[in-house]
């Protein structure tokens, strides 16, 4: 047990490590040895003199859901943009919120963190309050009012935090998640049919 | 039509939108009516119009080593920019700078209550 968490502890230290020295030589923009090297060398002294805590990640990459990821990013991106700016020219009234508690199924830092992040990014949500012992997170909704909308916007942020989850979560996660996701679409299905 | 007024004519395109779009989400800054709307507009429209600009150069310039650069500035403005919305956030809805009426519903409030 120990010497497996010695040997995550050294891939995570060469992956930042190695992360640093790509940002070096992106900064520098001139892939030559000498960058390498020296972009090498500040990871080592930056990791050194600015240590991380130790965070206890046990997820996983699976890259496609990560292409899912970033094509659902890149599209909430444009379509939140421009309904702020439609919020923003819109006459009348001034606009109403509310700050709703979503309980999350991972407690996760990292993918909270993540998932916080994602929220922000996406169409009339941001995030306030992130309460880690309880997985909960506080999210302020523009433009959202009635009951069944503040279900919705709740919904929504489940799907995201499966995308979240299925890219990088623990394989129990990636489960929880998954099962809470599919029965969210049944009980969409099922008041589809009870409506028709 | 040469590929040189093209490349033009594109990098235009995404400069001025990019331009817009920041213009609008400053117009939001002003015309929302409490701390946490405004924030909605702090960081929405400026990040796509951020990325847009950065297109139209990486368009304009063509050129390997600027576009590594541009793809590093857009992964940090897309993971710092929430950070820093979220600390504004925080801190408005501590300091009571949202009891506004524009709120129609706080689960957030419970929170603190039982806290106290």
């Amino acid at each position: 047990m120990k010497r497996h968490f010695r040997k995550t502890r050294i891939y995570a230290y060469s992956l930042m490590v190695s992360w640093l020295t790509v940002v070096w030589v992106l900064l520098w923009g001139d892939l030559s040895w000498a960058n390498v090297i020296i972009g090498a060398l500040l990871g080592v002294l930056v990791t050194a003199v600015f240590p991380l805590p130790g965070m206890d990640f046990n997820g996983r990459f699976r890259p496609w859901h990560f292409v899912n990821l970033v094509a659902h990013l890149a599209v909430d991106l444009v379509v939140t943009s421009f309904q702020v700016i439609l919020q923003a020219i819109s006459p009348g009234p001034r606009i109403e919120s509310v700050v709703i508690r979503v309980p999350l199924h991972t407690h996760n830092e990292l993918l909270m963190t993540a998932i916080a992040v994602y929220i922000t990014l996406t169409p009339g949500s941001v995030i306030v309050e992130a309460q880690h012992s309880t997985g909960d997170l506080y999210v302020h909704m523009l433009g959202i009012t009635t009951p069944e909308e503040i279900e919705e916007a709740k919904r929504r942020v489940f799907d995201l935090e499966y995308r979240i989850v299925a890219s990088f979560g623990s394989k129990r996660e990636y489960a929880l998640c998954k099962q809470y996701v599919n029965e969210l679409k049944e009980q969409r299905a099922n008041a589809k049919e009870l409506g028709a | 039509m040469n590929w040189e007024l093209i490349g033009n004519i594109a990098t235009s395109v995404f400069v001025l939108g990019g331009a817009t779009l920041c213009f609008f989400g400053g117009l939001g800054l002003l015309r929302f009516p409490d701390m946490l709307s405004r924030l909605h507009a702090a960081t929405k429209p400026q990040i796509l119009g951020m990325i847009f600009v950065f297109i139209g150069v990486a368009i304009h310039l063509h050129n390997l080593a600027v576009i590594g650069m541009l793809v590093l500035m857009i992964l940090f403005q897309i993971t710092t920019a929430p950070v820093g919305a979220h600390m504004l956030a925080r801190a408005a809805y501590r300091t009571d700078q949202i009891k506004g009426d524009r709120v129609v519903l706080d689960e957030l409030a419970e929170l603190y209550n039982d806290q106290d």
